[in-house]
């Protein structure tokens, strides 16, 4: 794993059995997720639309999924939905990303089979500190 | 004592005819006063009769034989023989009485008028000693001005008479103008169900004469398809003996004799009568009004349409411009979201030199400004679209001034602005959470914003009836009374920020304002220039 912005060898090395599976149909967005998880130390697949998150999860088997709401294909919601009746990822942690606050009915989100969400912009502290709780 | 006159004047027809004897001046005097008219009597100061003339006779119907030494008074009408000798008396005394209508009695009892005249007998020595009375029968002429006055007042009474009776006519033919050309049909029925009365209006309204209609069924003016019924309605109608309108809340027709039928409306009153109960129905012609309805109503209807396609047109528009909103703001904040999570990433790289490490604090800073400029319009386009949903809950106060507050602090401390949390926030309010979080960190961002360092924002509450008071004090600069109102407008931005504070957006407080209002509130400021604001809100009690 080549991660120019990597400066944590130590910790990159005690993630990197645990896989995340992230999608969002924007490259940078992915980028940005990958570079912040990569740099933990954790393996990283991308998924760009909702379709290839059902795929690329039962194939890749991730620890936790991080899904952008507005995914095309199949939604963000649809695909949670999708992924909780696998038996694979019934209690895997699986969060929301969200662009706006506003955009979030904590209801539905939970309904859809989501652990938590997270609201934009993420920044690295509080996604590592979401992801490790989630893990833990 | 003696009386002047002598005690018989012998009647003149009393003389023999053929050859009548040369008569001197007393035989004259006597033949005169026998063949007046008038009844000429003699009598004592006493009121006896000492002379009676033919008139006398033929008038009170007594030969003079008897009524010679009889008193006066027995000619009295019963009860008037004081007046005679009040009469007497005054006549003693020398006066004279003419023409003085008096009752008197005729022999046979008969009621007779006189006109009498009474003058005193003077001798040559000027003593009265006898009165003389001449009395002339105004029976006749009585009767007459009596029959006459009788007739006039007959007349009169008669005369009033004709001129009620025409008078009456004059109202009753008024009546019938007035009944006749009435502006609805008036008809009246009987038991059976035939006309009896129809005003001349019915038969415009009908086509019927009145001929065609008296004594017909009032049936014929009922259409086809409700005849079968009516005699039933008119049979119920006479038993309850109710006045009332026909058909309430129906729409009745009338049927014309060419066939065709037009909407009425009846009101129908009993008249008891002894063959039964008639009835009275008055039936307007209602066709134009109905016309007139209709229109309205067509007008109406298309109105309304016009109004819902309106209506739907503003609503698709509205949808719209929400969506379109919502595409925008995502499409905005995407990219904004990468920008501020790598300038993130960078700041954590410890290779940075001073002069990266500041443009990276720019690019920071500026974006997060536009993010938040993004947020704010997009949520103030969704509660304008009434597309702001809330989800009210009960909420414990402290629990989110503790959140806000823990959110607003590292902006707080950079400004050397303390953000502190009253003891009296153990309330529970019934608010959305994360709009009442949005509220409370719009007013924390300002107080602290506007304080200068060394200064102190606190919130602070109190129950005030159903509501809580919700209150965020600073110790600022304050806000201007003349602006106090003006900065819950969109946009409005008080004319001075203080030198190195971050620029809003104009949009905190009207957010804030829609935000409080949705939820049952309302908001308002306290402010004094130098002496810091407090701005108020209000939501209601929750449960706990």
């Amino acid at each position: 794993m080549n991660n120019p912005l990597s400066d944590r060898p130590e910790e990159a090395k005690r993630h990197f059995a645990t896989r995340i599976l992230i999608a969002d149909d924007t490259l940078s967005s992915r980028e940005l997720l990958r570079s912040i998880l990569e740099g933990s130390g954790y393996e990283v697949v991308e998924a760009e639309d909702g379709e290839q998150v059902l795929e690329r999860a039962t194939v890749f088997k991730p620890h936790l999924m991080i899904l952008d709401l507005q995914l095309p294909k199949l939604n963000g919601c649809a695909a949670a939905t999708a992924l909780r009746r696998i038996p694979a990822f019934r209690t895997t942690p699986i969060v929301a990303l969200t662009a706006a606050l506003s955009d979030v009915v904590p209801e539905q989100i939970a309904e859809a089979g989501f652990t938590s969400y997270l609201v934009k912009p993420i920044g690295p502290a509080r996604l590592r500190q979401c992801i490790a709780s989630l893990l833990e | 004592m003696r009386d002047a006159i002598p005690e018989s004047i012998q009647p003149v027809d009393s003389t023999p005819a053929e050859t009548p004897p040369p008569l001197n001046a007393e035989q004259w005097l006597a033949a005169i006063v026998d063949s007046s008219d008038d009844a000429i009597i003699g009598e004592s100061l006493s009121g006896i009769i000492t002379s009676w003339n033919a008139g006398a006779t033929r008038i009170f119907g007594y030969e003079s034989s008897e009524a010679i030494g009889k008193s006066i008074s027995f000619l009295a009408w019963p009860g008037e023989e004081g007046r005679i000798e009040a009469f007497l008396d005054r006549v003693r005394c020398g006066e004279r009485i003419d023409h003085f209508e008096v009752v008197r009695k005729h022999k046979s009892g008969r009621r007779i008028i006189l006109s009498l005249s009474l003058s005193p007998i003077v001798d040559a020595g000027g003593t009265i000693i006898g009165i003389a009375k001449i009395a002339r029968d105004m029976t006749e002429r009585k009767v007459a001005e009596e029959m006459i006055a009788e007739n006039e007042i007959r007349l009169r009474a008669l005369t009033e008479q004709e001129a009620s009776a025409r008078a009456e006519t004059l109202g009753a033919l008024r009546f019938r103008e007035l009944i006749e050309n009435a502006p609805d049909a008036i008809l009246q029925v009987d038991a059976t169900g035939a006309i009896g009365i129809a005003n001349q209006t019915t038969e415009t309204m009908f086509g019927y004469t009145r001929e065609e209609l008296i004594g017909n069924s009032v049936d014929v003016l009922v259409p086809e398809a409700n005849r079968a019924g009516h005699a039933e309605h008119r049979k119920a109608f006479a038993a309850a003996g109710i006045a009332r309108p026909m058909g309430q809340g129906l729409n009745l027709y009338a049927r014309r004799k060419n066939g065709t039928q037009f909407p009425v409306e009846i009101s129908l009153s009993p008249v008891k009568k002894e063959s039964g109960v008639h009835v009275t129905a008055v039936i307007r012609d209602v066709t134009e009004r109905k016309q007139i309805e209709h229109r309205v109503r067509a007008l109406q209807e298309s109105y309304m349409a016009e109004l819902e396609v309106r209506q739907k047109e503003a609503e698709r528009l509205n949808q719209l411009k929400s969506e379109f909103m919502a595409s925008i703001s995502h499409e905005l904040r995407t990219p904004l979201h990468t920008i501020i999570g790598f300038a993130e990433l960078l700041g954590e790289e410890d290779r940075l030199s001073e002069k990266q490490q500041r443009f990276l604090h720019h690019i920071q800073a500026d974006s997060e400004h536009l993010l938040g400029l993004i947020n704010d319009v997009l949520d103030l386009s969704r509660i304008e679209a009434g597309g702001l949903m809330l989800h009210t809950e009960s909420l414990s106060l402290q629990t989110i001034v503790s959140e806000a507050v823990n959110s607003i602090r590292p902006y707080a401390d950079s400004r050397s602005v303390a953000i502190r949390e009253s003891g009296n926030l153990d309330v529970y309010v019934s608010a959305d959470s994360m709009r009442l979080r949005q509220i409370l960190y719009n007013l924390l961002s300002n107080g602290a914003k506007f304080t200068e360092a060394g200064g102190e924002v606190c919130v602070d509450a109190a129950v005030e009836g159903a509501s809580v008071k919700i209150t965020v004090e600073d110790t600022g600069l304050g806000i201007p009374p003349e602006e106090c109102t003006r900065i819950f407008d969109k946009f409005y931005q008080v004319g001075f920020t203080p030198v190195g504070v971050r620029e809003g957006t104009g949009l905190g407080l009207a957010i804030c304002k829609q935000l409080v209002e949705m939820q049952g509130g309302k908001i308002w400021v306290e402010s004094e220039p130098k002496k810091g604001s407090r701005f108020h809100f209000t939501l209601p009690c929750g449960n706990l």
